[in-house]
């Protein structure tokens, strides 16, 4: 069992943790500010913009698991289960959250934009139909994600009671 | 369930039908008929919107125009403002609630001629569970037989509503110039 992981899959794990924890954050506030909020269209517009710049290290984060999938930790059967799917959700589920927020978003043609200096073309005009879906389960997928964000640390509390300091200091500490 | 309730309104209605009345169907099969609305953009611009499904009909009496009748039923999520997120507030329990009440239903039962092809259209108009009067200034456009053997009759009304009338939660943050909208309509009906 390794001791630490590698640093890549280190940075990648906090960086995209940090990302998304930020992106339901502000996903959650935003929809609830008044309309003469000062922030009333640039959090939605920073929640778009970093949704798109999550994408491709998403997709990395994907890749590396496909391409080097790492043993499960040694615990019980159902507990690697449940952690293999857990982790399976924590990486799908972020990546079908950016495709609706693009459905959704992207929905009448006009392109997406990162902050104000990249301009992603908008979905396909056959997509656009499903832009309404999307923007109903885009909702439905990001509190699922906070959910399994739930489980994922309930998962930490346990390592850390059943095995010690060494139950998290991989991810913890470099 | 709800699909179903404004066929059975719109039966309704023509059954009650007087004598003498002619009977018309909106024709959005063909997509000739249009409820625009507009409201403004904190005082600086118009913003317009359109409902992209609806269904209706009316009734015409030539000889008893004050026998007049016009039903519209429309279906309010399928709100459409050329922006997709702005329609999902729309459609959320903020404005119009779809969920809760899936419907709008216009009933204009006087009919006053006010000469030169005009007419004022006096109704009422559920929305939200909310039922409140409502009236139109309609401009009768024409009417007579169409290329393919069917028979038509077309109006095209304005009207002006009070978005608090409706109890819509973030009306009133839309600020003080948007508390009316502006309704339009054009109703083409083909002869039954």
């Amino acid at each position: 069992m390794t001791a630490t992981f590698h640093p890549v899959r280190f940075w990648l794990h906090w960086l995209l943790a940090a990302g998304l924890l930020a992106q339901l954050a502000m996903g959650l506030w935003m929809v609830q500010l008044e309309y003469d909020h000062p922030l009333y269209h640039r959090l939605p517009h920073w929640h778009r913009s970093l949704g798109l710049l999550l994408a491709p290290w998403l997709l990395w984060r994907w890749a590396l698991h496909r391409l080097r999938p790492l043993p499960p930790w040694p615990d019980a059967p159902w507990a690697q289960r449940l952690a293999g799917a857990v982790h399976a959700g924590l990486r799908g589920l972020p990546l079908w959250l950016v495709l609706t927020g693009v459905l959704f978003s992207g929905a009448d043609g006009r392109p997406l934009w990162v902050f104000d200096w990249l301009a992603v073309p908008a979905p396909p005009a056959d997509l656009r139909r499903w832009g309404a879906v999307a923007g109903d389960l885009h909702v439905v997928l990001a509190w699922a994600l906070l959910a399994l964000v739930g489980l994922h640390l309930a998962g930490v509390v346990r390592h850390r009671l059943r095995d010690g300091p060494s139950g998290w200091t991989r991810m913890y500490r470099r | 369930m709800t699909r179903g309730r404004w066929i059975w309104g719109v039966l309704a209605a023509w059954l009650a039908l007087p004598a003498g009345a002619v009977e018309y169907r909106i024709d959005t099969q063909g997509a000739h008929a249009f409820i625009e609305f507009r409201i403004q953009h904190l005082g600086f611009s118009w913003m317009f919107g359109r409902f992209d499904r609806f269904k209706g009909g009316f009734e015409y009496d030539e000889q008893h125009p004050e026998r007049n009748r016009v039903e519209v039923v429309i279906e309010m999520d399928s709100v459409n403002t050329n922006h997709t997120e702005r329609d999902r507030h729309l459609r959320g329990p903020d404005f119009f609630d779809v969920k809760r009440y899936p419907l709008a239903t216009f009933v204009g039962d006087r009919w006053t001629e006010l000469g030169d092809g005009r007419a004022r259209l006096s109704g009422r108009l559920q929305m939200r569970g909310i039922t409140r009067p409502v009236t139109l200034t309609v401009t009768h456009m024409g009417h007579g037989r169409d290329p393919w053997g069917g028979y038509r009759r077309g109006f095209y009304a304005t009207g002006t509503l009070k978005l608090s009338d409706w109890k819509m939660k973030k009306a009133a943050a839309l600020g003080s110039h948007a508390e009316e909208i502006r309704l339009e309509l054009s109703l083409e009906g083909i002869r039954q």
